[in-house]
């Protein structure tokens, strides 16, 4: 049983610096764990703990039922993919699959065929006699899935194994990756910075920041009921629309829209206040094309993006957007940066709404949106968790 | 229309003169910044090769104008005891001393990595005996190995037997290569930088295979420093066939009793030098000379091309 | 609720954003491992401080005997007792030692200015400028490098001995003013990482390559020159083989690598070894460049690096 469970993990640098601050994860046999986040987020100082090769300032790791803190990486029976792939330059594809079985003493012809064995399934049969310098990015990245597999090791861990690829080779990739991890059913951790990847791969994904745990879910139970402000506007895109709105009987009204609130939503105690209100582009789709009795929102069109598959429709709404540190972390693309849009300054907000290729909307022209008040997403500004949820989804305690 | 083309003919000679006169003036200046360098290479280098390479041919002591004698130079050699013992002696540096003293200087450097407090201290320290000028340290070596000195001294302590080191045909040599070994600071840094620069994941992919410390150094540090090595080797094995001042200071100093005890100290350069400068016969000396610039490049030439089966470069890697 | 294919469902758990932070207690590690680090660490500490001792030793102990008089030096006594400073002072006694410390630093400083000199529009030529024939020059350069001293001593000792240089340290001091191989090779790997578009500007307000070289590069290139005409004041401070060659048979311009040697040989040593004269003799040496080391220590192992690994 490989099960990993990490308990309250703390990783301390110097005197201040929390790269990993109380941590607690369970990852079930089998299962393809997804960590994603921002750069300096913890996941892989986190990775690197379940290997062994950072010490943690407190907490405990446990593989398998068994307590592994202690032990140095090659007694914890778990295999890495690095981001750099870290291949062996000087040997050959061939031994570097089967070095980890050499230092294992297995028998010289076994690790012939199960480098023979791991090389067919990766298609790098053919590559076994070049040595890394002579390969290509992908075909290096599948040596080093090779060196991982060939060991049957009750854990994998991946860095970032994607990044260094080209954007369409990297899409293949993922496809492959899926597949593999459908074959094998190992378990797995996985780290990313791309949400896509995270979306895509992952049985579970845990979104963090900071050095803390923000959200552990599917990707689809992520996507739909996102806890706090930076999930929501991390997980998706384009990202998630965000407005300050008001609360006041049963509608919620934004800029000069009002919107009837599910009957399931209690936002009773925030009567009066100021809210975040989170739409996603998906949510909002063109009500010419797509009749439907929901509620509808008109906007003056800024920019039209023709996809083929779909078109972006951005406008802009006349309230004040949501600004906080989690929605800039969660929008910055390198740790330091800051995007915030040119009409935040004039009080207004840009919106994006994703609709279906056949609509009219033609920049300067008028746009009817429709929306559904059920898919609507609340968060206090303040706190930035989610608020409003259905009673059936109660959030767990601090 | 012939007017044209004899117009036009002349605006591209007025053209093509234009252009060669800044031209050359760009020349000018080029060589220039290169006379001294050319004037050093022609007198310093260039025309004494050759000039070696006719004397070596000849008879010449320097009194009286060189007298051509073929090969009888090289053929001479070949019976000249002292010659192969000179030969001898000297590839016992290029083949056993340097080879000892790089591996020392890795060791060193493997040292200091893994010292965190006062590494810079250690490094310093293990740093300047290179620094110190290669007579005085000989000089320091000839009087801490003496049989009277201290570290047989400390090894009569110890009741282990004292070699008579410089004044033992047997123990000489090694003496030197302590001397050496001593002195391997400047090897020792740049083995540092090299093992600093060794990307710490391929360590961190071995750990997790299982790999312990000798099969790290084996598969991941020895690899990655294999540029390195090579440098050092091709250098070492040039600076070791020409071994000279060391070996002079060692067997005395003196003119008269070069290469003691019993030739054991008789480096190449130090017979060639005997042969040229002492016994003006200068003929054989060049001979020699040539005989040795053709053992260098012969040896330089294989290590480059056994490089290819055991250099890894990093290049192109990442 | 999501769930695996063909598996358990798995429940989803929601984690809150923001949590006050109480301090953590650092883990401690078990004690086997604390155990062996505190042992790797004796080791790793214990190899180090051996060698520094092995390395650190014969300084102390030449240094220790300069200060002995001849019979302890000759006994087993380890510590000088009393201490003859006055060695240093008879020294010249034995050895002419202000002569041959001043025939040393002439040839050594003056080397070194003739080589920072000579070497500077030589290898600005082979980097900023363009022109045919500047790869095979470069090449020369280098060869040069890599011929043994022995092919070219002999034909160099008839030229200077027609110059009648032969006893002076003309023969030394001169072809350095006439290009270094190496300082050239240094100079150039340099000169090239100096941006062009300083000369570009310069060249604009109408300046020649000369000035350019002038007043562009040598400015900037200040650290490299330094660190060549340290390297040329070293090698030639420490030359024995040339000084032994071209000036060692006139007294009047022995250097001290070259009259220590002798001092080794002398009557004296030989009449009964004055083992702490010649130790005194050999610190007085090697003081001026351990001195300099010390001073410009970092320029030195920095310099050291360049080479190595360009190489």
């Amino acid at each position: 049983m490989a099960k990993i469970a990490l308990e309250d993990i703390t990783k301390r640098f110097g005197s201040d610096v929390y790269a990993v601050d109380r941590v607690s994860l369970e990852i079930e046999d089998g299962e393809f764990m997804v960590l994603v986040g921002p750069s300096g987020c913890g996941k892989t100082t986190i990775l690197r703990i379940v290997a062994g090769l950072e010490e943690v300032t407190a907490g405990e790791v446990y593989i398998g039922g068994r307590q592994v803190t202690d032990l140095a990486p090659k007694d914890r029976d778990i295999a890495m993919v690095f981001q750099n792939y870290a291949l062996y330059p000087h040997m050959t594809v061939e031994q570097n699959l089967g070095f980890g079985l050499k230092l294992r003493r297995m028998p010289r012809a076994n690790i012939r065929k199960k480098v023979l064995q791991t090389a067919t399934t990766l298609a790098i049969d053919a590559l076994l006699a070049r040595k890394p310098v002579a390969l290509s990015g992908g075909q290096r990245q599948r040596v080093a899935m090779g060196r991982a597999m060939a060991r049957l090791p009750e854990v994998f861990l991946m860095d970032e194994p994607l990044s260094n690829l080209d954007a369409k080779l990297r899409v293949q990739m993922r496809a492959e990756l899926a597949r593999l991890r459908d074959r094998l059913r190992t378990t797995t951790i996985y780290v990313t910075h791309d949400q896509v990847e995270a979306m895509t791969l992952g049985d579970r994904v845990a979104v963090l920041k900071d050095g803390r745990l923000q959200q552990v879910a599917t990707p689809t139970e992520l996507f739909n009921h996102p806890a706090n402000l930076f999930v929501a506007a991390f997980i998706g895109s384009p990202s998630m629309n965000l407005v300050e709105a008001r609360i006041s009987g049963g509608t919620v009204s934004f800029g000069p829209y009002s919107l009837p609130l599910t009957p399931g939503i209690d936002l009773s105690g925030h009567t009066g206040d100021t809210v975040a209100l989170g739409i996603r582009p998906s949510d909002l789709e063109d009500a010419e094309v797509w009749t439907s009795d929901l509620p509808t929102i008109e906007a003056w069109v800024d920019v039209i993006e023709e996809l083929g598959s779909e078109v972006h429709v951005l406008f802009t709404v006349d309230a004040s957007p949501v600004i906080t540190e989690d929605t800039k972390a969660a929008a910055t693309a390198e740790e330091g940066e800051d995007i915030i849009p040119l009409t935040a300054a004039e009080g207004k907000t840009p919106f994006t709404a994703r609709v279906d290729a056949r609509t009219a909307a033609r920049p300067g022209g008028l746009v009817r949106l429709s929306v559904d008040p059920r898919r609507l997403h609340f968060f206090n500004p303040q706190t930035g968790l989610a608020i409003g949820q259905s009673p059936d989804r109660a959030s767990a305690p601090a | 229309m012939g007017d044209l083309t004899i117009m036009g003919g002349q605006a591209a000679e007025r053209q093509k003169r234009r252009f060669t006169r800044k031209h050359l003036r760009y020349y000018g200046v080029v060589l220039a910044f290169l006379s001294p360098w050319l004037i050093g290479f022609l007198t310093f280098y260039l025309y004494p090769t050759l000039a070696s390479l006719y004397f070596s041919f000849t008879h010449y002591d320097l009194l009286t104008s060189p007298r051509w004698v073929g090969l009888a130079n090289y053929r001479f050699m070949f019976t000249d005891p002292q010659f192969w013992q000179s030969l001898r002696n000297t590839l016992w540096m290029v083949v056993f001393a340097t080879p000892i003293q790089i591996a020392f200087a890795i060791g060193c450097a493997l040292v200091l990595t893994r010292v965190k407090r006062g590494a810079g201290v250690f490094r310093t320290i293990f740093f300047v005996p290179t620094m110190v000028p290669a007579v005085a340290a000989t000089l320091g070596f000839v009087f801490l190995l003496n049989p009277e000195g201290p570290i047989d001294r400390v090894l009569a302590l110890l009741h282990v037997p004292q070699p008579l080191w410089f004044q033992q045909p047997f123990w000489a040599k090694p003496g030197l290569l302590l001397l050496g070994m001593w002195g391997i600071g400047n090897t020792m840094i740049i083995f540092l930088a090299a093992l600093l620069d060794v990307p710490k994941e391929l360590y961190e992919a071995a750990d997790i295979e299982g790999a312990g410390p000798w099969q790290r150094f084996r598969n991941v540090t020895l690899p990655m420093i294999s540029p390195v090595i090579f440098f050092a080797l091709v250098t070492g094995v040039i600076y070791g066939f020409q071994y000279f001042t060391e070996g002079y200071v060692a067997s005395g100093g003196d003119p008269n009793t070069l290469g003691s005890p019993q030739g054991s100290l008789l480096f190449y350069g130090i017979w060639l030098y005997q042969q040229g400068f002492q016994y003006f016969h200068m003929g054989y000396a060049s001979a020699m000379a040539w005989v040795l610039f053709l053992i260098i490049m012969v040896t330089t030439l294989l290590l480059i091309r056994s490089s290819s089966r055991w250099v890894h470069y990093q290049g192109g890697f990442q | 609720m999501g769930s695996l294919p063909g598996r358990l469902p798995i429940a989803t758990v929601t984690a809150p954003s923001a949590k006050p932070r109480v301090d953590v207690t650092p883990r401690r590690l078990p004690p086997h491992i604390r155990r062996r680090r505190f042992l790797l660490f004796v080791a790793n500490h214990s190899v180090a401080l051996t060698l520094a001792i092995v390395f650190l030793m014969p300084f102390v102990v030449v240094f220790l005997t300069a200060l002995m008089s001849r019979q302890q030096a000759l006994s087993t006594r380890y510590w000088p007792h009393p201490f003859v400073w006055s060695n240093f002072l008879h020294i010249s006694n034995f050895l002419p030692i202000l002569r041959d410390g001043w025939n040393s630093t002439v040839y050594a400083v003056l080397s070194s200015v003739g080589v920072v000199v000579s070497s500077v529009p030589v290898a600005y030529a082979l980097s900023r400028m363009r022109w045919r024939g500047r790869q095979i020059v470069f090449i020369l350069v280098l060869s040069t490098l890599m011929l043994p001293d022995q092919v070219t001593s002999v034909p160099l000792y008839v030229i200077f001995v027609r110059f009648h240089w032969i006893g002076t340290l003309k023969p030394l001091i001169v072809p350095n003013f006439l290009g270094d191989a190496f300082s050239i090779f240094l100079l150039r790997q340099f000169f090239m990482t100096i941006p062009e578009e300083l000369a570009d500007a310069a060249r604009v307000d109408g300046a020649g390559d000369f000035r350019i070289l002038t007043r562009v590069v040598i400015p900037l290139a200040k650290p490299a020159l330094a660190a060549v005409a340290l390297f040329q004041f070293l090698y030639a401070w420490n030359d024995f083989y040339y000084p032994l060659l071209y000036a060692g048979n006139n007294p009047k311009t022995v250097t001290l690598a070259v009259g220590l040697s002798q001092l080794l040989s002398s009557v004296y040593v030989h009449f009964g070894v004055a083992w702490n004269i010649l130790m005194a003799g050999s610190v007085i040496f090697m003081a001026p460049v351990i001195l300099i080391f010390f001073l410009a220590q970092r320029a030195f192992i920095e310099g050291v690096t360049l080479t190595g690994i360009k190489g």
